[in-house]
């Protein structure tokens, strides 16, 4: 028990991030968050301290496939969900300038395939290293630098074309 | 970015300042406080409850909860089995005949009031590599692994509860998560645990030859095969005394992984007490494995449960 409360208290901000970019609808992100944990609670036994970012992420993937899935199935059950952030130290302009980042870099990782996109993921936004990326999704480090590579290449391409977009959108007011 | 970046393409300052901004939106992402205690109570009490409350419910709408309890302490508070099979590790063996029905039936058995067909062309039942307790649905199968004992002694999973698959350690080649039971001294019937393998109605398995299985352990394991012809009237089925002598084959297990092969034709009731009934496949109810309480404490894995081809 003492083992998963400090699980959740160390990890919760890593999961809930992750399910996020990953894809699943913001109505449903508290929830696909809380369902892997729940997981992890049933499987605690099954997993060292050395591989809890491992097996999180792996239960996020999985329960995000599934909740992809059922988003497509059922949009109408879908809202926007709710944006709004505790403001910790930002202030508000720099809250609202990343407020109206995160739909755009999600749009991005949205085109990415899972496997491209988890790479990307736990190296840019989670900032682990190669050999802590490979562990998590269990595959050679060799395949993760070059999934990273790709990845990072369709990160760029997708910022310019939120620039051309940008620039267009400029030119016809 | 990281440090392990090498840029593949010249980035301009404007874009590099965007692909920061967009970057950092991500990682200063921070969720809703209430978030982290909802998780924590779901993974503490609620949610873990949920899931095999979700299997018990199936379970009971069904009748087979009771019935499947009922089988197995009917089975094992009569004597000793007249019939016992001797512990036999099973090999692949050479294809045999049609498992026709061993011996006919006393009387033609009543119809199965609703009844699954399968083709024969889905024989994996359960490989257990998602975390969930149902068996996949394939060949007209549904059902979720759940298990039962005596009461006398302690299980990893508690009594009537769903069964969740668990990681093997090492794996065991491809597959990475099998069905782990634990469990301490018992002294009355021991522990069964299974599945349904339709739903609320006889399963046609004919189009199979038996039933394989990855498997290890101490101690023997008894897998079975119940027919509705064996389970009590008042839940279901179609006996009105001495009910639930289940068809099983005792199997002794190995320390390490081994694949056992059971066909119908090995599947004997181990008790015999009522007009006995040949095993037919095509009026099964319940896929089963028993635990003695004589081979308790265990420590088992089961893996990769498959009907056999013809």
């Amino acid at each position: 028990m003492a083992r998963f409360r400090a699980l959740v208290e160390r990890e919760y901000e890593f999961v809930w991030r992750s399910v996020r970019r990953l894809g699943v609808p913001a109505a449903d992100v508290d929830d696909a968050a809380q369902e892997v944990f729940v997981v992890a609670a049933r499987r605690l036994a099954d997993f060292g301290t050395e591989r809890e970012r491992a097996f999180l992420f792996g239960t996020a993937m999985r329960v995000a496939s599934t909740r992809r899935r059922n988003a497509r199935r059922h949009p109408e059950e879908l809202d926007a969900g709710s944006d709004e952030r505790p403001a910790g130290d930002l202030d508000p302009e720099e809250l609202a300038e990343l407020a109206r980042a995160r739909p755009l870099l999600q749009e991005i990782l949205d085109g990415m395939t899972d496997e491209f996109r988890a790479v990307f993921i736990l190296s840019e936004i989670e900032e682990l290293s190669v050999r802590e990326v490979a562990e998590a999704l269990g595959v050679p480090q060799g395949t993760v630098s070059s999934r990273l590579r790709s990845a990072r290449e369709k990160f760029h391409a997708g910022v310019k074309r939120l620039q051309a977009r940008a620039a267009f959108a400029w030119r016809k007011r | 970015m990281s440090d392990e970046r090498d840029r593949d393409e010249p980035v301009d300052a404007e874009q590099a300042e965007l692909e920061s901004l967009l970057l950092r939106s991500a990682k200063l992402d921070v969720p809703p406080v209430s978030g982290r205690e909802a998780a924590r109570q779901r993974g503490l009490e609620a949610i873990g409850e949920r899931l095999r409350a979700r299997a018990r419910r199936r379970w009971a709408v069904t009748g087979g909860v009771l019935a499947f309890a009922a089988a197995i302490a009917l089975y094992v508070s009569r004597p000793s089995s007249p019939s016992h099979v001797s512990a036999e590790r099973v090999r692949e063996a050479p294809h045999r005949p049609d498992p026709a029905p061993t011996a006919p039936l006393p009387v033609a058995p009543p119809r199965c009031a609703a009844l699954v067909v399968a083709k024969g062309d889905a024989p994996l039942i359960e490989d257990f590599e998602h975390d969930d307790s149902w068996v996949l649905n394939a060949d007209g199968r549904k059902g979720s692994w759940i298990t039962f004992d005596d009461g006398t002694g302690t299980q990893s999973t508690p009594s009537r509860s769903g069964l969740f698959p668990s990681r093997i350690p090492g794996g065991r080649g491809a597959s990475k998560q099998g069905l782990h039971v634990t469990g301490g001294h018992f002294n009355d019937w021991g522990v069964t645990f299974g599945t349904e393998l339709a739903d609320a109605a006889c399963y046609d398995a004919s189009a199979y030859a038996g039933i394989e299985f990855w498997a290890k352990g101490p101690g023997e394991i008894r897998v079975g095969m119940q027919m509705i012809d064996v389970q009590d009237v008042k839940y279901g089925g179609f006996c009105q005394a001495d009910c639930y002598d289940t068809h099983r084959k005792i199997i002794e297990l190995s320390p390490s992984f081994q694949k056992y092969v059971v066909r119908w034709d090995e599947l004997h009731q181990l008790y015999v007490a009522g007009p006995p009934v040949a095993f037919d496949p095509r009026r099964v109810r319940f896929l089963e494995f028993g635990i003695a309480a004589k081979d308790t404490p265990f420590d088992v894995w089961i893996d990769d449960v498959s009907f056999v081809s013809r």
